[in-house]
């Protein structure tokens, strides 16, 4: 085990980490994806910075625009750039190449920085990556990161620590603020494992607006480099993919000093939650005066209640549904919560890709009896007929399950294209579970074929 | 700055693929498996690679598709991982129940060198009713298509039967871009000559839709026995350079007559077709229903001339999907002079407008003022068709982000005139 990936494993934020290390980093038993995958995916939406996987052409072309992560700035993320190595590069190294491709991309593309990823290839044949992005980042004065995560090295949970771990030892502390120009650091927050997806981030943004907490720097949803770099100087870090990236939030601890809540933005419930914990937080230290403080409580009922209002068209449609939901991370949880907030109950909850916290806080939520543990098809097709659901909610994989079997469902995972965090989104969320509930396909579907139909009754009545 | 980044500087050549439509072989091959019937393409290799594949097939088929994998770990990777691969083969198939097993050796296996006789050998002994076949699928071998037809090759290779000739059927081993619609239309061309086609592999039955209910594995597509009696065909009918050997080995083998074509798009490509189907059958007539749609194109190829004379397409697609589009274009004047293919075959280094490269040489080229009216790319086209206001039409692998593009049709006449349609289309602007 190298350096990182110890200090991955062993992590003192977690509850969880009793007996000795890999205990708080959730590990799945197959099925899902590895090291690589998990890192990139947590780095990708940094927006102005260039992502050259070092590899194979599976791992570039693979994750080439493979997940919905909106951006309202420099759409740079979205090119995809490999070394796509051939048997030459294995056979006699591709160390050039890679320092040759860093310099190229930063000459076409001028990125605010490169974010270099090594794959199984290159670890194999035991190049040295980390020593390339420092000579290279010398020759071009750009800061180029190297993120050692090749798939072998674990699932995806795993890759989601090694990001957080990178970012914390190569980008955020790097950054500096203008004090006179900038944002009121001390009542500022960061917002850590939202990764802006269908624009969810969006929903949240105006929110803090609204209640007057300036947003430092979001990790990593729609954001720019020099913004994660200086995370540092906030006064706050909110939590959402609470498992993925905790050593983000302990290592600013540590490291700056810098408290950590964790919250969700799925669910009027839960956005309530957050957003009033923000707001106690910086009240108990006196870093908002009593009036400001009691002035924003009230804006926030004041935004919950329109939000409730909203939503009573829906809840009369969607009260007393029931749902299976099967989700990992931070939405393992907080939807079952949204959910609740509609009126719908959740008869079982798939468990498979959650870690030991959010396992805890389902087993508050709908006790131990309705945690599923096997999610196979077969076992999630089950339950749905068993407790008579009326939807899967589930991410993309499952979604032709349901079909197939002619079941409602909804996406909640990276493919999505509507948001569903914030108020707004608890409304989109709403009106999504409606469209597809009262959609007529699913009695056109069922009616049965001319040949299926009793034939010979049909003969006797058109003679 | 170091002495090395001056020296480099001068001597540098590209080495950075940015926005590539190629995608892994082990992804092709992927691809090619779910046209077997009760098949798994199973991953040897890290869990990314296994779960990413599912992830993309499922996006393009838009249906539930399985795929198994070793996951490979560290320990396997240094220890070796054909003791944990048997282990995880092994579960998998006492719970699943599959009858081809695709066991796809990836880039870790490749590397080091693996090898799978001892392997193939227990398995074989332990499981005497599945079938399990080795495909070579590195990164570092070709993409796409390369997957696609070295997974067909090692089917026929394995399985294919010789025996004495069955009068009236035929093989067909389609080209990697051809979707179900494809198919379809080459069964039904083929039936309009009283021909029975196995169809290897028949992604028209696999993955197309027509699935009921859930289950783990594709229940329809080719079968062991189909495999098997492809060696007693009258004769197999292979599209596109890639799939050739394939063709060949039958020929070779078992003495199954290989009629191949670059393309059966277009009106010449279209009659070749029916002329090989007739010289085959010795048939002197044809069915009114072929006669109507070779007239319908005729047809329509004038009422577009105007609008498409002298277009300029861009293309970014697989090289034998290009060579299929290019001898329909070329008989309606439409210029394609900016075509990419991730990889150019030996065979097809004649046509200079075909060139390695990616759909960032697209871009270079649209930068520096080159007029396109169209693109012709996968999905990934998107983000560059939108920045440049271009109409896209998406062919190729992946497309996820349309409906039922598996029934769209770019074979025979009908394919024809299904093609020019949509190109012009795209094009007109009012």
């Amino acid at each position: 085990m190298n350096k990182l990936e110890q200090i991955a494993f062993d992590q003192p934020g977690c509850a969880h980490n009793t007996s000795g290390h890999k205990k708080c980093v959730h590990k799945p038993s197959g099925g899902e994806s590895c090291a690589f995958d998990g890192a990139y995916i947590v780095l990708n939406p940094i927006r102005d910075t260039a992502h050259l996987v070092h590899g194979g052409i599976t791992c570039g072309a693979h994750n080439y625009e493979s997940r919905g992560a909106y951006s309202s700035g420099s759409r740079l993320y979205k090119y995809c750039f490999t070394t796509d190595l051939s048997e030459n590069d294995i056979v006699f190294g591709a160390e050039e190449k890679l320092r040759n491709a860093i310099i190229e991309v930063h000459e076409k593309f001028n990125p605010s920085a490169i974010f270099v990823y090594q794959t199984c290839i290159p670890a194999m044949t035991g190049e040295d990556t980390e020593k390339i992005c420092q000579t290279a980042a010398e020759d071009i004065q750009v800061p180029v990161i190297p993120v050692i995560a090749p798939g072998f090295m674990g699932h995806k949970n795993l890759g989601n620590r090694i990001a957080g771990e990178t970012l914390l030892k190569y980008v955020i502390g790097t950054g500096e603020i203008n004090r006179s120009l900038e944002i009121d650091s001390e009542l500022s927050v960061n917002i850590i494992g939202e990764y802006n997806i269908a624009g969810d981030i969006w929903n949240i943004l105006p929110l803090y607006k609204k209640i007057g907490i300036p947003v430092m720097a979001k990790i990593t949803g729609d954001a720019d480099y020099s913004e994660v770099a200086k995370a540092h100087h906030a006064g706050l870090n909110l939590m959402v993919c609470s498992r993925a990236l905790i050593n983000i939030a302990s290592g600013m601890k540590e490291k700056y000093g810098i408290d950590y809540i964790e919250v969700s933005y799925f669910g009027i419930n839960n956005t309530t939650h957050a957003l009033k914990e923000t707001l106690i937080y910086f009240h108990n230290r006196k870093i908002i005066t009593d009036q400001f403080y009691f002035e924003k409580m009230e804006m926030i009922n004041r935004m919950e209640n329109e939000a409730w209002a909203s939503l009573i068209p829906y809840k009369k449609i969607l009260n007393g549904r029931k749902a299976v939901v099967y989700s990992g991370g931070v939405k393992s949880w907080s939807m079952i919560t949204a959910l609740t907030d509609l009126g719908i109950e959740v008869t079982a909850a798939g468990t498979k890709k959650s870690s030991e916290g959010d396992k805890d806080k389902i087993e508050q939520l709908i006790g131990k009896d309705r945690m599923l543990e096997d999610t196979s098809p077969k076992s999630l097709l089950e339950t749905i007929k068993n407790t008579n659901a009326d939807f899967l909610i589930a991410g993309s994989r499952n979604q032709y399950l349901a079909y197939k079997e002619k079941i409602p469902y909804l996406d909640i995972n990276q493919e999505r294209h509507t948001s569903y965090g914030g108020y707004a989104g608890s409304i989109n969320l709403a009106k999504d579970l409606c469209l597809t509930l009262k959609s007529p396909v699913w009695e056109t579907v069922k009616s049965s074929a001319p040949w299926e139909n009793d034939l010979e009754n049909i003969f006797k009545a058109a003679t | 700055m170091s002495v090395l980044y001056e020296t480099l500087k001068e001597s540098r050549i590209e080495a950075v693929r940015v926005n590539p439509i190629k995608v892994a072989p082990g992804l092709g091959a992927g691809y090619a498996a779910q046209g077997f019937c009760k098949a798994v393409p199973f991953y040897h290799s890290a869990p990314g690679c296994n779960f990413l594949s599912k992830v993309i097939l499922t996006q393009h088929f838009m249906e539930p598709i399985s795929t198994a994998g070793s996951d490979i770990k560290e320990t396997a990777l240094i220890f070796g991982g054909t003791k944990e691969l048997q282990n995880s083969i092994q579960k998998f198939c006492e719970k699943s129940k599959p009858e081809i097993v695709f066991i796809l050796s990836s880039s870790i296996p490749e590397v080091r060198g693996e090898e799978y006789s001892s392997l193939l050998y227990n398995l074989k002994t332990k499981y005497s009713n599945i079938q399990f076949i080795v495909v070579s699928t590195p990164d570092f071998q070709g993409g796409f298509s390369e997957g696609f037809a070295s997974l067909v090759y090692q089917s026929i290779f394995n399985l294919a039967e010789g025996g004495e000739k069955t009068a009236n059927q035929i093989n067909f081993i389609p080209a990697p871009y051809m979707t179900a619609g494809d198919i379809d239309e080459f069964i039904e061309i083929a039936e309009s000559f009283e021909l029975q086609t196995i169809v290897i592999p028949d992604l028209s039955s696999g993955p197309d839709g027509s699935k009921e209910k859930f289950s783990g594995m594709s229940v329809q597509g080719t079968s062991i026995e189909q495999l098997k009696l492809s060696g007693r065909s009258t004769a197999t009918f292979t599209v596109g350079a890639s799939m050739k050997p394939a063709g060949d080995f039958l020929q070779d083998q078992h003495n199954v007559k290989h009629i191949h074509f670059d393309s059966i798009t277009g009106l010449s490509g279209s009659d070749e077709l029916i002329k090989q189907l007739m010289l085959l059958t010795e048939k002197s007539e044809v069915p009114a229903r072929i006669k109507r749609l070779r007239a319908r194109l005729k047809d329509i190829m004038i009422d577009t001339h105007l609008l498409l004379n002298e277009k300029n397409i861009a293309m970014a697609l697989e090289v034998d999907h290009i060579a299929a589009l290019k001898s329909l274009f070329n008989e309606i004047g439409i210029c394609s002079e900016i075509s990419i293919s991730p990889r150019i075959d030996t065979q097809m280094k004649m046509d200079h407008s075909i060139q390695a490269g990616t759909l960032y040489d697209i871009e270079k080229k649209l930068a520096s003022g080159f007029i396109v009216d169209a693109i012709i790319s996968n999905t990934h086209g998107k983000e560059l068709a939108t920045k440049y206001n271009i109409p896209l039409i998406r062919s190729g692998f992946p497309i996820t982000d349309r409906y039922g593009m598996n029934y769209n049709i770019n074979i025979g006449y009908k394919g024809s005139i299904y093609l020019i349609r949509e190109l012009a289309n795209s094009i007109k602007s009012v």
